[in-house]
């Protein structure tokens, strides 16, 4: 039965229906034909939903959207730029830094991409630089924005898996910043040898002075908001939903008077855009947490847990096991829905091979990460065409590069070094090492 | 095969451009509402060192109305998530059909989550149950889902129409 | 062979729990008793329903056989009477005789509203004594007054909860339980109330570090079953049922004190302080604390009712 419902999803998602109804429709035929009465389904969707953890999802969007009306993104990369502006693969480093620090602040992949892609796009441009490389290392940077806290994806991940959402946003530290290296490395290697890209001018040392404090002193505004996001959040002042309310509020008045990028007009479409994004992500968790219900009632983790336990009872290889699984997910599925089912079913089961579940978080957000870029479900990969206005096929040769050589190693490391995801929450919090 | 040609008189009408502005107008308003609550709840707490008892069932209350409005909105902007995972490698008559079958079994699922939801309003509006503090109705956010559900199915049922007639056509310009 | 059944249990009840091992203990019994007739699965840690306050929801509709939850005012005003403070100032025995006892007015009382509500009730089972739990160098300075405004202390958003603490003298801050170790981890409150000692240990024992046992409440969990299934029951394995749960519940009642004596002691063990009371001076607590708090209840539970056991409470004296 279950494997009936598995087929209609993957069915539902080939012909091209909205996601949620590929689930529901399997939901459907799984309460048909194992007698469960329809009742239960949407008061269950309902009380899961009703969580004030949630509330940062919305909010996270928002802080997103407002960044990119306010200006606050370009002051980032122009601070950034200060120190590496002049290695011949200076901007392309400029541009993976400035998503990770733009991460820091934002709460979603697709607005770090939306952000850093438009500034990035003229400048790398200018320099001599390749726009389907470009577009690719744009795309195949912006998941920092969901391993660099605070992250929407860890907030869906700790609420479905019922972890620490501090832990989760730590986790995710270590393979972020290992993956600023990776990309950053990779680019070195691509673009040693083109001839085509210039570099700046070497500026006198007393301008540059100059220069640094100018962009420091109007990247400031930008820079305090990790500090009140995560200060705000490690520091006890807020809860996460809290903190990324703060944020917004923040973002508006500095958009207003420090920016002066935002007006009330673009205010007004923000918050429409921000409902209607986050409406989609809701009634996606809606649906998907029905149908992983009828999962649970079903006893599928056990049923995963048996088989996987004929198979091996060796943690590593089993690790392996759920790489593979989550890659092909990734392939398939979009970033929320792969969280949302994943979550619930593989922490019991990794828990019984000795796998800590916020280890887990990094290992999925990495996973998450290289699944917005993988086809043929490529949400980032399409996004940034989009944006950079650059064909796919033109991404794609980069993208692969990328992938293979910093998105890899990465989900490696973090797969078989468990300190790299665990040892920063556990000096910060305590407990899990 | 004929082309159902008042959809376009439908999607064209005062009426959808008013519901439109109806539903920016819950999303704006829903947000604001949100934002000032953890608002006031913050600076209850480090101005006046209250505490805003009950809050979360007011902006959780609100909440649903953003999303399900919200989500309503982006189906009749056709912005939710699809894989779209053949699109690519299949002709372009092959994809309206396909279109279209999904334009189906989606739609049909939506009027069953029509029903449901519904179902759901009536038995919490029967059962009048409230919540512990402020003592909020639940149907009350639930009534939200369900209007979202009757909106997903109204877009739902004019884009399919929509794309009916895309596929008609298509199909007729091969004779 | 009878279908499994399923059965409720909330989130804090993870398999290793003393509630979780008492109902599998019961429910293992119920099949051998019934000859296989009664099987039912336990899901352990909520995992069924999206919050224990749809337990009540989902076993009356059937999309769930069987629940042991805490039963709220979402379905009925009068279910607020097990978040009460002070029903059992001393003790576990006298939380038996309150909660579970036939001589009390309790178990009528929870029957005759589950009934109206549309489940069969089959009786309570015990939760732990629930305490007030501080991070280190946040307690206040006097666990027994009543002036304690300069600590903030988290509570669950239902009103008695609150109605104690502020009694207290506590500023009450609330939010999700899922926030609440992370919220006294960072320090943005100083406390939480409504953590029984084993729940301490095993989700905040890193962060607790001042505990004041004061017993102020400890709601049982109430085992209630869909009206179809129980009336298709023969009545010996209805017998078999009700006999087993509650047997399991004196068990575990009777195992409550020895665990507790265990957190405490491994608590006592990494440092921790524990803050415990006299009879004499938790009964005088307690029964200050009912009369500020009770009487915000006479008009949705009853004020007669109350005042009953008010009078059955105070008559067991230290
Ligand atoms: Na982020
Ligand atoms: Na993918």
């Amino acid at each position: 039965m279950i494997g009936i419902a598995i087929l209609i999803i993957i069915g539902g998602l080939l012909l091209g229906t909205y996601i949620q109804y590929a689930f529901l429709a399997a939901a459907f035929f799984l309460v048909g034909t194992l007698g469960y009465k329809t009742s239960f389904m949407l008061t269950y969707g309902y009380s899961v939903v009703n969580s004030i953890v949630l509330l940062c999802v919305p909010l996270f969007i928002a802080v997103g959207l407002l960044m990119n009306q306010s200006g606050i993104g370009k002051s980032l990369v122009e601070f950034v730029s200060i120190f590496v502006g002049r290695a011949k693969c200076g901007l392309a480093v400029v541009a993976v830094v400035a998503s990770a620090a733009f991460g820091s602040i934002a709460g979603s992949s697709l607005a770090t991409l939306s952000c850093i892609g438009t500034i990035m796009k003229p400048r790398c441009a200018e320099a001599g630089y390749d726009r389907g490389f470009t577009a690719a290392l744009v795309s195949c940077a912006c998941p920092l924005g969901l391993l660099i806290p605070p992250s929407a994806h860890m907030v869906l991940y700790s609420w479905a898996g019922r972890q620490s959402l501090l832990a989760c946003f730590l986790a995710t530290v270590g393979p972020g910043l290992m993956l600023v290296f990776m990309l950053s490395l990779c680019s070195y290697f691509i673009l040693r040898n083109n001839p085509n890209i210039k570099v700046n001018e070497k500026i006198p040392l007393p301008e540059l002075l100059t220069l640094a404090r100018k962009r420091t002193g109007s990247a400031i505004p930008a820079l305090m908001m990790p500090f009140i996001v995560l200060g705000g959040i490690y520091g006890g002042f807020f809860t996460p939903t809290e903190a990324a309310a703060v944020a917004v509020l923040y973002t508006i008045p500095v958009g207003f008077f420090v920016y002066k990028k935002l007006t009330l007009r673009n205010l007004y479409d923000t918050l429409v855009e921000t409902a209607a994004s986050t409406g989609v992500i809701m009634v996606m968790i809606f649906c998907i947490m029905i149908l992983s219900r009828i999962y649970i009632m079903e006893d599928l983790p056990a049923m995963i847990t048996e088989h996987l336990k004929n198979f091996s009872d060796n943690k590593y290889v089993i690790l392996l096991c759920t790489n593979v699984i989550l890659l092909i997910i990734g392939m398939i599925m979009d970033d929320t829905s792969a969280i949302l089912l994943c979550a619930p079913i593989f922490i019991p089961i990794l828990e019984e091979f000795g796998v800590h579940p916020v280890h887990f978080a990094a290992i999925m957000g990495v996973n998450i990460g290289i699944g917005v870029l993988t086809p043929p479900t490529a949400p980032s990969l399409y996004f940034g065409s989009n944006v950079m206005k650059v064909e796919v096929a033109e991404m794609l040769p980069t993208t692969l590069k990328l992938l293979v050589f910093a998105w890899l190693p990465t989900l490696m490391a973090v797969t078989y070094i468990p300190a790299l995801a665990l040892w920063l929450p556990d000096t910060l919090l305590g407990g899990i090492m | 095969m004929r082309e159902v040609k008042f959809i376009y008189k439908i999607m064209d009408s005062k009426f959808e451009k008013n519901l439109a502005r109806l539903e920016t107008l819950v999303m704006v308003i829903t947000t604001l509402v949100m934002l000032t609550i953890l608002a006031i709840v913050v600076g209850m707490r480090y101005v006046l060192h209250q505490d805003f008892y009950g809050y979360n069932e007011i902006v959780l209350a609100d909440s649903f109305w953003m999303y399900f409005i919200g989500a309503a909105f982006a189906m009749r902007r056709e912005e939710h998530i699809k894989a779209d995972i053949l699109k690519n490698f299949i002709s372009k008559k092959g994809g309206a059909v396909m279109r279209l079958l999904a334009d189906i079994v989606q739609t049909a699922v939506n009027y069953a989550m029509v029903v449901l939801s519904y179902n759901l309003v009536a038995s919490n509006f029967r059962a009048w149950t409230i919540t512990p503090l402020w003592e909020i109705p639940f149907f009350v956010p639930q009534i939200s889902i369900f209007i979202s559900f009757v909106l997903m199915a109204f877009y739902l049922t004019m884009y399919m129409i929509r794309d009916y007639n895309d596929l008609v056509v298509l199909f007729k310009g091969r004779d | 062979e009878a279908k499994t059944l399923k059965m409720y249990i909330p989130n804090a009840y993870v398999k290793e729990s003393q509630q979780a091992q008492g109902f599998q203990a019961a429910v293992d019994q119920i099949k051998k008793d019934t000859d296989g007739r009664v099987a039912i699965k336990i899901y352990y840690g909520g995992q069924l329903c999206g919050s224990y306050e749809d337990a009540i929801d989902e076993c009356r509709n059937g999309t769930i056989d069987l629940a042991a939850t805490w039963p709220t005012k979402k379905y009925d005003k009068r279910f607020d009477l097990l978040n009460l403070p002070c029903f059992a100032p001393l003790g576990y025995k006298q939380y038996g005789e309150i909660m579970f006892s036939k001589n009390s007015i309790v178990p009528d009382f929870m029957n005759k509203v589950m009934t109206e509500v549309g489940v069969t009730s089959i009786g309570g089972f015990p939760e732990c004594y629930t305490t007030y739990s501080f991070a280190k160098g946040k307690r206040p300075k006097d666990f027994n007054g009543f002036n304690k405004k300069n600590r903030s202390l988290r509570v669950p958003g239902m009103p008695p909860y609150r109605d104690a603490a502020a009694a207290m003298g506590y500023q009450t801050v609330t939010m999700d339980s899922s926030e609440m170790w992370n919220a006294m981890q960072t320090g943005q409150v100083d406390g939480g109330a409504a953590s029984p000692l084993e729940e301490c240990w095993f989700l905040g024992r890193d962060i607790v570090k001042h505990i004041d046992y004061n017993k102020f409440c400890c709601p049982p969990t109430w085992i209630i079953c869909n009206n179809e299934l129980w009336a298709s029951f023969s009545a010996d394995d209805q017998k078999a049922i009700i006999k087993n749960f509650y047997d399991s519940s004196m068990k575990v009642l009777a195992n409550l004190e020895k665990k507790e004596a265990e957190y405490m002691a491994n608590f006592k063990k990494i440092g921790t302080e524990i803050h415990t009371y006299s009879d004499e001076e938790i009964y005088k607590l307690h029964t200050e604390l009912r009369k500020k708090v009770w009487p915000n209840y006479y008009e949705a539970i009853g004020e007669e009712f109350l005042r009953k056991l008010d009078k059955q409470v105070s008559a067991m004296k230290p």
